[in-house]
């Protein structure tokens, strides 16, 4: 059996929303109570509606955010309880790839700045260690080193996600949390996207939390597959079984609005 | 019978760094009460084709050469009051962002009124609020007389974009384009917005020229489809026979590079659109 990297229990992220003065606050259940494991090297798939929780997730995972309640066991440490030294360690083990290749990246900062930040800032790699390392991962992407002194503007859409898998790749983390990291893309370059992720996934033996809505990406680069719906977890699977016997009502829903082609 | 014929369209855009041909010479025929779809990456010129068709390109664009006949008539020779009045009773438009094209400050009620205020003169204050009721309960908006006096930041995404086709149905145009409608969605309501665009044209008969990245949202909609690349039409044909036998290799390319859940082995390698090959090397296949 493999590894568990993160046991997650009854986690809460709840939200206030103050309606005005006299008003009663609402209260907003992101995260309502979910549980799961993540297994080293396989891709855990999140998917559902905007506002079912998912994104919420991936924030508390990589602790941008703290939960109201619960326990998120990275190797059997709370995280939640993580003080400054032991957090750098834990964020260095865990990254992130943004959605939208266009606002994530500086626009300011060289390709190879961008890449190199984590790190200049986590290491204490010299300079030329540095832009060995950023050239290496350049290369790992798919990138022309020549283009270690461009600006992200001179990219396009599928370039400058490939500058933002580099980036989280450069601390040889255990984890990239990928948050919709194909959905701004075209179609082509989506392939292109997903066949560098999978790639280098068994390359460096990367875990995945992947985060979409779109179920035939889910499809294709899961192992497993969570099902969210308004901060719950209505069903959890392998992604066989899912896509061949979904038991929840609001799987069965999420699986007949794809719109999928068929010969 | 075809609504709308499009003959030889060039629409160039000028800059300092020269002429950028966004679309440059397409032909194609949009029949009466059937979807066309337009399918192509970012900048193939599939937005351009639409805002062509509602004369809606500004400086630095022109529409250099080409005719867009409908009903016979060309829009491309019509001063600019006579094509204010096709616009919006005649043909159109839904956008992509629901979030961004109502205006914010309007009720719901008063945005889909002033279709009906401008187009459709003869009607009195109370008709048009019984015609907007309708309207809005045509796009399964629950509760219309509460709706009509909301502001658009009270709705949801997928319930904007009906608020929008709304406004479009409104005067019961002969076309309707889409640009992209449902990419902002989730597929839930993606599949509610198809539907309900697929009954109001079973219903009135609108011809819908539809514009998308996403081969999936094409199988379902499309009676004839145009494959458009770097300005080009590189594929025209129906759909049944584009999806079954696609021809061009780049619409191969296209349609390999999406994953197709039980058909695509999983975890393999994708194709993809090489962007090293011209594609329009290749002869065009218009079928």
């Amino acid at each position: 059996m493999s590894e568990i990297v993160y046991n997650i229990k009854n986690l809460k992220k709840f939200y206030k929303i103050n309606m005005g003065l006299f008003k009663k606050a609402k209260i907003i259940e992101a995260v309502n109570g979910i549980s799961f494991d993540v297994k080293k090297g396989e891709v855990l798939s999140i998917v559902g509606e905007s506002g079912c929780g998912k994104s919420t997730t991936a924030k508390l995972l990589l602790k941008i955010e703290d939960p109201t309640d619960g326990q998120i066991l990275f190797y059997g440490k709370d995280i939640t309880k993580l003080q400054s030294q032991e957090l750098k360690e834990y964020r260095k083990k865990v990254q992130i790839i943004f959605q939208d290749p266009y606002s994530s990246l500086n626009p300011r900062w060289k390709v190879g700045s961008i890449i190199g930040e984590p790190l200049k800032l986590n290491t204490d790699m010299s300079k030329k260690d540095i832009k060995k390392r950023v050239l290496y991962l350049m290369e790992k992407v798919g990138m022309h080193p020549d283009w270690y002194k461009r600006y992200p503007h001179q990219f396009s859409g599928g370039q400058r996600q490939r500058i933002g898998i580099a980036r989280a790749l450069a601390l040889n983390p255990e984890v990239i949390v990928c948050d919709e990291p194909v959905s701004a893309l075209d179609v082509s370059i989506q392939a292109q996207v997903l066949n560098l992720l999978l790639d280098l996934q068994k390359e460096f033996n990367l875990t995945y939390i992947f985060i979409s809505h779109d179920l035939s990406v889910v499809e294709h680069i899961s192992d497993r597959i969570v099902v969210m719906y308004y901060g719950n977890i209505v069903e959890l699977k392998d992604v066989e079984d899912l896509f061949e016997n979904p038991k929840a009502d609001y799987t069965k829903k999420l699986l007949s609005a794809i719109p999928v082609i068929k010969n | 019978m075809n609504l709308v014929e499009i003959k030889n369209l060039k629409t160039y855009f000028y800059s300092d760094e020269g002429v950028s041909k966004a679309v440059d010479g397409i032909s194609f025929k949009i029949p009466k009460g059937k979807t066309v779809c337009i399918v192509g990456e970012s900048g193939s010129g599939k937005s351009i084709t639409s805002l062509s068709i509602m004369r809606l390109i500004d400086y630095p664009g022109e529409i250099v050469e080409g005719m867009i006949l409908f009903e016979g008539k060309d829009l491309l020779k019509l001063n600019d009051k006579e094509m204010r009045k096709i616009r919006g009773r005649d043909i159109s438009m839904i956008f992509q962002e629901p979030m961004t094209s109502l205006n914010p400050s309007y009720t719901i009620g008063y945005q889909i009124d002033e279709a009906l205020r401008l187009h459709q003169k003869h009607l009195n204050k109370k008709q048009r609020y019984e015609k907007v009721i309708e309207s809005l309960e045509l796009v399964g908006i629950h509760n219309p007389r509460e709706k009509y006096r909301e502001y658009p930041f009270k709705l949801s995404g997928g319930q904007r974009q009906r608020v929008m086709i709304a406004i479009a149905m409104a005067c019961e145009p002969k076309m309707l384009i889409a640009d992209e409608p449902t990419t902002a969605l989730d597929v839930t309501i993606q599949a509610q917005v198809i539907d309900l665009m697929k009954d109001l044209q079973k219903k009135k008969g609108t011809s819908l020229l539809f514009i998308t990245h996403d081969l999936g949202v094409v199988f379902q909609i499309a009676d004839e489809v145009v494959v458009m690349y770097k300005g080009h039409i590189v594929e025209k044909a129906s759909a049944k026979d584009l999806f079954k036998d696609p021809r061009h290799p780049y619409t191969k390319a296209l349609l390999h590079s999406i994953p197709i859940p039980g058909v695509t082995p999983r975890k393999s390698k994708l194709d993809t659109v090489d962007e090293s090959i011209d594609y329009l090397s290749f002869p065009k296949e218009i079928r």
